[in-house]
């Protein structure tokens, strides 16, 4: 009879086939994660967008002005005041004349304020602002 | 004598190359990936930003329709209330015409962003964005 101090000895020695399947899961899960899922940088505050059904699809290229709750603004992921968010954008509109700019608001943010922020983002040049929504899928309220 | 490819397979054999070292790294990487990566897909509406004051030659009442977005859900044509279903049904009839969306004190940004998907759906293409004048618009 097989004592016990052989028996975990036997297990030891073969441990390392144990954890194949193991590992095999893990690649999966890495190469997955890799492959479906983007890398992005965090929002500067957290922000829920409004939910449309439009698809059309990003550019990541373009400058963003995020715009969260009590009127705080960053502009390139970096927080700054209205002000200085619209000097720095005029000198973006200098360099870079005609592009669009992307602008994550609430969804839940006044309108009113935001069609204000569009007006003072028309004096410093802007034509055009592609508005971040969320994909809202059929039926879906 | 020994071959070197016997001594190699002897080697193998009594020291395997232990695992534990590349577990430890992929499951950084693994935790590395769930924390970093992102699966919100975002889209976009486009928009183009008001003119501030009456620079721009506004159409005449017969070729647009005014819409004020008043709140949730509740959208005013000539001082009539519609909620976003009945604006569909009454905008179907009026798709040669400009609609002008000028936003309330109480609207949020997504009654805004619902009345744009209506006018996608109808394909409305003439729709401009109006300033916010404040209080009473």
């Amino acid at each position: 009879m097989k004592s016990l101090k052989q028996t975990l000895n036997k297990q030891r020695k073969g441990g390392e086939e144990h954890i194949l399947p193991l590992i095999n899961v893990v690649f999966l899960l890495l190469i997955f994660f890799m492959v479906a899922g983007k890398l992005t940088t965090s929002d500067p505050f957290k922000l829920d967008p409004a939910k449309s059904i439009s698809e059309t699809s990003v550019e990541n290229e373009t400058a963003i002005i995020h715009m969260g709750n009590s009127n705080k603004l960053a502009f390139q992921n970096e927080e700054m005041d209205k002000a200085t968010l619209l000097s720095r954008l005029s000198t973006y509109m200098q360099d870079n004349p005609d592009s669009k700019i992307r602008l994550k608001v609430d969804g839940v943010h006044s309108a009113g304020d935001v069609l204000q922020f569009l007006t003072s983002l028309r004096d410093s040049g802007v034509e055009k602002v592609a508005l971040l929504t969320q994909l809202q899928h059929r039926g879906e309220q | 004598m020994q071959t070197l490819g016997s001594a190699l397979k002897r080697t193998r054999r009594k020291n395997p190359i232990s695992l534990t070292p590349l577990i430890d790294v992929v499951f950084i990487l693994l935790v590395f990936f769930m924390l970093a990566s992102s699966f919100q897909k975002t889209r976009t509406v486009e928009l183009q930003p008001p003119v501030k004051g009456k620079s721009i030659a506004q159409p005449s009442e017969q070729t647009s329709i005014k819409v004020l977005v008043a709140g949730t859900d509740r959208y005013e044509i000539a001082n009539k209330t519609y909620d976003l279903a009945h604006l569909e049904t009454f905008l179907k009839s009026k798709t040669d015409q400009t609609v002008l969306i000028q936003t309330g004190q109480d609207a949020a940004i997504q009654d805004v962003v619902s009345l744009l998907d209506v006018s996608a759906r109808l394909n409305l293409e003439k729709i401009s964005l109006l300033p916010f004048e404040g209080e009473n618009p």
